[in-house]
């Protein structure tokens, strides 16, 4: 969020400078790292000063300055800022040439978390992922357990958006989406947020709806030594955790390991109301080496090992026993390989998802649906992927090749123990052996038009093939579908374009139209007796199903200076062939294509000084959902929501006072599913983070001060959020 | 050269990845007539050997059974003939036969007639197997005794009539979870002797598994076909114990019956 981006970089002008006197001075060059282009009129400043100069039309600028160290923060709208050390000798011109990388075309609402150029002003401030990613406007999370989260981006989740690690595609291996690909990556591993609230970026995955790449933090060839060591503690939960970091580098070979362990008993929601069972327990190992071959290139390996057990889920039927998750990946790098030739990427990655659940922990006796049974269910997934991507670079042009392959195989079983005596044991698969190929290609075409007028094209087509091998699977799937063949083959296609003018120096407007297409999930195509908890349906796969359509436009407008920024979306997204449950008999609903959907909204999101390291943000974000067929609003559409905090910062402490609020949510699905109307809510919380030693930094909190009871709309069985909860952590660390 | 070297290693993944599917073969059938069936019983007659086959051992229910027509002297298969079955069984005070199947027409089907018997008790049953060769008109009668165990697969109930109508099981015979053919017949109790078919019903088919209380959908109602049968369709979406609850009606309900089910 470009708020944090802010405070971080005010925090970098603190506790400066020093000046003499004497003829010397800096001039350089700022580029567009993406185009090779010269980057016009950039602000070069004088951290914490006002001091500085703008580039000429050619990206040239010249500064006198005093003999001396001195950090300039190169910016320019449309780019992230850079923040330059340089020293000036006396009477000599330092060169200084800056290559900034665009933003705003790119992800305008990249978050970075743990970034290199923040310093570790932000590493820790919040305690979870899932924290960061509800930051950004426009996205909410749907809550089914105090545990894992799943974000959804203006209201589309699950196959219409794309959540991936490092680009590389997850899929859950619970049928009832326990597992979300977020809860893998642990606050401290992830690096930014690439996210792209509609389809113009097309290059992580098909979507309909935008992609949310998890970008991790790899091995720091900058960092020769670093460790860290965090105890954290959640009144709420009674949740302990430990997190632990340690980076080596020389200049061969950089490796980076963490540990992330944590507890929780029962949370309580505002009031004081214990919620019982819905504790859980949850290890994540991160490993990461980059290996540097010289010559431009450099190879990346990295694994994710995470583990859960005993997540209580307290408003659902079952709790997940068991999950294992191991997540390899092994990429290289090479810049400039060949002439003309920016950069080649290549990926390949394997992950193996495994998920246990039962409900031998809860008394089956008493309740309504599936009486005197236990229901242990598991689930498996298997991904293996290739992902190549070659950057071709000339002056103003950029034009990316992607090719985006993988392989997934699916497997879900349910087996059903009668308490009582003489009832034989049942049994069902719920995915019987999906094996699915996937096979893109991308083209991702940038260009400079003019100096204010900048273009980017994405083109993505998509070729699938599917098949359900399991005798059994097949034979439960064929009862409702006359296809001999449960085999299917889909292509999709999709094209966005977006054009982005700059006005002046400080705003931007830009369009984004596209027109995309994504291919129904494997679940979507052959699951099978999954239980909506929301609506009581069991819903079975339809093989036959045809892509969703979108026809999606996005207006944007941007107005962005260190001290105040603004920017307003307004986006339009009609959906055709809108997958939906569709009721088969009075206990069976079936995924099928409707005629018709749309989903519009609007965003705002600013923030602005208001004192010298005291900064006041704001954004709220408004959707609407129809579904057209059956004119009823669509489910899980979060209402007007958003937040307003301001924020202190100094060298050494900074606080933080924010409010959450959520408007009530009375348009609600009543047909495709059994929605309730939601309340509203304001949440009020307090951050605090102090570095008490050089080694020792000290986190204080309280969320939701009020303890005020409340579930947001996007919480399954209007599970409660979570009530007062003080936190408080301390992190030793190495000191440089 | 470096990058020619990743393009090959991606390029053996993906094959890699895309070569590991598996392929399984049919077995195929041999072309004996009466294949694998059972043999239940033979005799002879009139110069003729009778050979009695059933597609599984003798329990209370509905089984094909099929006839081997040989003549005796030269061993050779007669394929034009009048066959039938006709159950009959002794209780002492009184007697009694069963529904059952003449074989259709005179011509053989792959050497075999087909006949049908709904046995509605277990014990020891009397066959009589009676034939008439159509080329030179002889007749002749085996009788064998056999014995049928007990069995889940035919109900007698009474209908609202005051009729007593006995509805059988013919399939799902070896049921599996997925759709399955549904056949039931049903014959009514004219005489001691005589079990017409009842071929005017109006069938309503609905399984549940009682220990969930869920049903499934896609079912198919049996529809009368002939002789008293009727053929729906039956959807079991996981194993475990179903029962199929049957409303037959002619106008105003008739009789209800159910058949409990366990899928392995």
């Amino acid at each position: 969020m470009l708020y944090y981006r802010m405070v971080a970089l005010l925090l970098l002008f603190l506790g400066n400078i020093s000046m003499l006197t004497a003829q010397s001075s800096i001039r350089g060059r700022v580029m567009d790292a993406a185009m090779e282009a010269p980057v016009p009129f950039a602000n070069v400043r004088m951290h914490g000063t006002q001091r500085g100069t703008a580039c000429d039309s050619s990206g040239y600028f010249h500064l006198s300055l005093p003999p001396g160290s001195y950090r300039l923060v190169i910016s320019a709208l449309g780019y992230e800022p850079s923040v330059e050390e340089v020293r000036v000798s006396e009477k000599t011109v330092a060169v200084l040439n800056v290559s900034l990388t665009p933003a705003v075309i790119a992800f305008p609402d990249e978050i970075v978390v743990y970034g290199r150029n923040r310093g570790d002003a932000e590493s820790g401030w919040l305690n979870a992922t899932e924290d960061v990613i509800r930051n950004v406007a426009g996205i909410s999370m749907i809550r089914r357990a105090n545990f894992a989260l799943e974000p959804t981006i203006r209201g589309m989740d699950a196959g219409r958006i794309g959540v991936v690690i490092d680009g590389m595609k997850i899929f859950g291996a619970c049928v009832d989406r326990m597992d979300p690909v977020t809860a893998y990556v642990e606050v401290e591993n992830l690096e930014k947020l690439e996210v792209s609230k509609n389809s113009l970026d097309l290059t992580k995955a098909a979507n309909i709806g935008g992609t949310l790449n998890m970008v991790t933090h790899k091995a720091d060839f900058t960092r020769p030594f670093l460790a860290q060591s965090e105890i954290g503690y959640e009144t709420v939960s009674g949740l302990r955790r430990y997190r632990g970091i340690v980076n080596y580098a020389d200049s061969l070979i950089a490796l980076r390991a963490t540990v992330s362990l944590k507890k929780s008993g029962d949370f309580r929601a505002g009031g004081g109301q214990v919620i019982t069972g819905s504790g859980f327990a949850k290890n994540n190992y991160k490993m990461d080496m980059s290996l540097n071959l010289g010559a431009g290139q450099r190879m990346e390996f990295s694994f994710i090992g995470d583990n859960a057990s005993n997540i209580g889920y307290p408003v659902l039927l079952m709790d997940a026993t068991t999950t294992k998750s191991q997540i390899y990946r092994l990429e290289h790098h090479w810049m400039n390989p060949f002439r003309g030739v920016k950069s080649f990427r290549s990926m390949v990655y394997f992950n193996r998802i495994d998920h246990w659940m039962d409900d031998y922990d809860r008394d089956v006796t008493v309740r309504p649906v599936m009486r005197n049974m236990y229901m242990p269910m598991f689930g498996k997934t298997r991904t293996a992927g290739v992902n190549e991507e070659i950057s071709l670079v000339t002056g103003g042009h950029r034009l990316n090749l992607i090719l985006d392959f993988y392989r997934l195989t699916a497997f879900a079983d349910m087996k059903m123990v009668s308490v009582l005596p003489g009832v034989s044991d049942a049994y069902l698969l719920n995915l019987g052996d999906v094996l699915l190929y996937n096979t893109a290609a991308v083209v991702d075409y940038s260009r400079l038009l003019t100096d204010r007028l900048r273009l980017r094209t994405n083109l993505r087509i998509d070729y699938s093939d599917r098949d359900l091998r399991n005798e059994f699977g097949r034979r439960q799937l064929e009862a409702f579908w006359e296809t001999g063949d449960m085999r299917q083959t889909l292509t999709s296609f999709s094209f966005s374009s977006a054009i982005e003018y700059r006005i002046g120096d400080y705003g931007a407007v830009q369009l984004v139209v596209a027109r995309s297409e994504r291919i129904p999930s494997h679940i979507e195509n052959y699951g099978f007796f999954l239980y909506n908890v929301t609506d009581g349906y069991f819903y079975t796969g339809n093989p036959l199903l045809k892509p969703e359509t979108s026809y999606q436009a996005e207006l944007s407008m941007d107005y962005s200076r260190p001290e105040h920024d603004f920017r307003i979306n307004v986006y339009y997204n009609n959906i055709r062939n809108y997958i939906s449950g569709v009721i088969q008999s009075e206990e069976f609903k079936t995924f099928a294509n409707i005629t018709s959907a749309f989903i519009t909204g609007v965003e705002v999101k600013g923030s602005m000084d208001v004192a010298r390291g005291l900064r006041m943000h704001v954004s709220a974000a408004y959707t609407y959902g129809q579904n057209r067929e059956l004119n009823e609003p669509l489910p899980l559409i979060p209402p007007l929501e958003g937040g307003l905090g301001i924020q202190w910062s100094s060298d050494r402490f900074r606080f933080a006072i924010e409010s959450r609020f959520a408007s009530a949510q009375n348009r609600i699905a009543s047909r495709t599913t059994l929605e309730d109307r939601t309340a509203g809510f304001i949440l009020l919380n307090l951050r605090g983070r102090f570095r008490a030693w050089d080694f020792l930094d000290i986190k204080l909190g309280v969320e939701n001060l009020l303890d005020h009871y409340y579930n947001e709309h996007l919480s399954v069985n209007n599970l409660p959020g979570r009530g007062r909860n003080a936190y408080f952590g301390l992190n030793v660390h190495s000191v440089e | 050269m470096h990058f020619m070297r990743f393009v090959a290693v991606a390029f053996v993944t993906v094959l890699l990845m895309a070569g590991c599917s598996e392929k399984s073969t049919q077995p195929t059938d041999n072309g004996n007539p009466e294949g694998s069936l059972l043999k239940v019983g033979e005799g002879e007659d009139q110069g003729y050997k009778v050979e009695l086959y059933s597609e599984k051992t003798f329990a209370v229910g509905y089984h094909r059974i099929y006839v081997k027509l040989t003549k005796t002297s030269t061993g050779a298969l007669v394929d034009r003939a009048a066959v039938s079955v006709v159950p009959m069984m002794d209780m002492g005070a009184m007697k009694h036969s069963a529904p059952h199947e003449d074989h259709e027409g005179v011509s053989a089907i792959n050497g075999l007639f087909h006949c049908a018997v709904n046995f509605i008790m277990a014990g020891m049953w009397e066959l009589r197997v009676n034939f008439r060769d159509e080329e030179n008109g002889t007749e002749g009668e085996v009788v064998m005794n056999i014995n049928v165990a007990a069995g889940n697969m035919l109900k007698s109930v009474a209908g609202t009539d005051g009729k007593n109508y006995f509805i059988t099981l013919v399939k799902p015979e070896k049921p599996v979870v997925g759709m399955n053919d549904f056949e039931i017949t049903v014959h009514y109790r004219e005489t001691m002797m005589s079990f017409p078919a009842v071929e005017d019903l109006a069938v309503k088919m609905e399984p549940t598994m009682p220990s969930m209380g869920h049903g499934s959908p896609n079912n198919v109602d049996p529809t009368h076909q002939q002789n008293g049968h009727y053929l729906g369709k039956v959807n079991f979406t996981m194993t475990g114990d179903w029962r199929v609850d049957l409303d037959l009606a002619r106008g105003d309900s008739l009789l209800h019956t159910s058949f409990d089910i366990t899928i392995p």
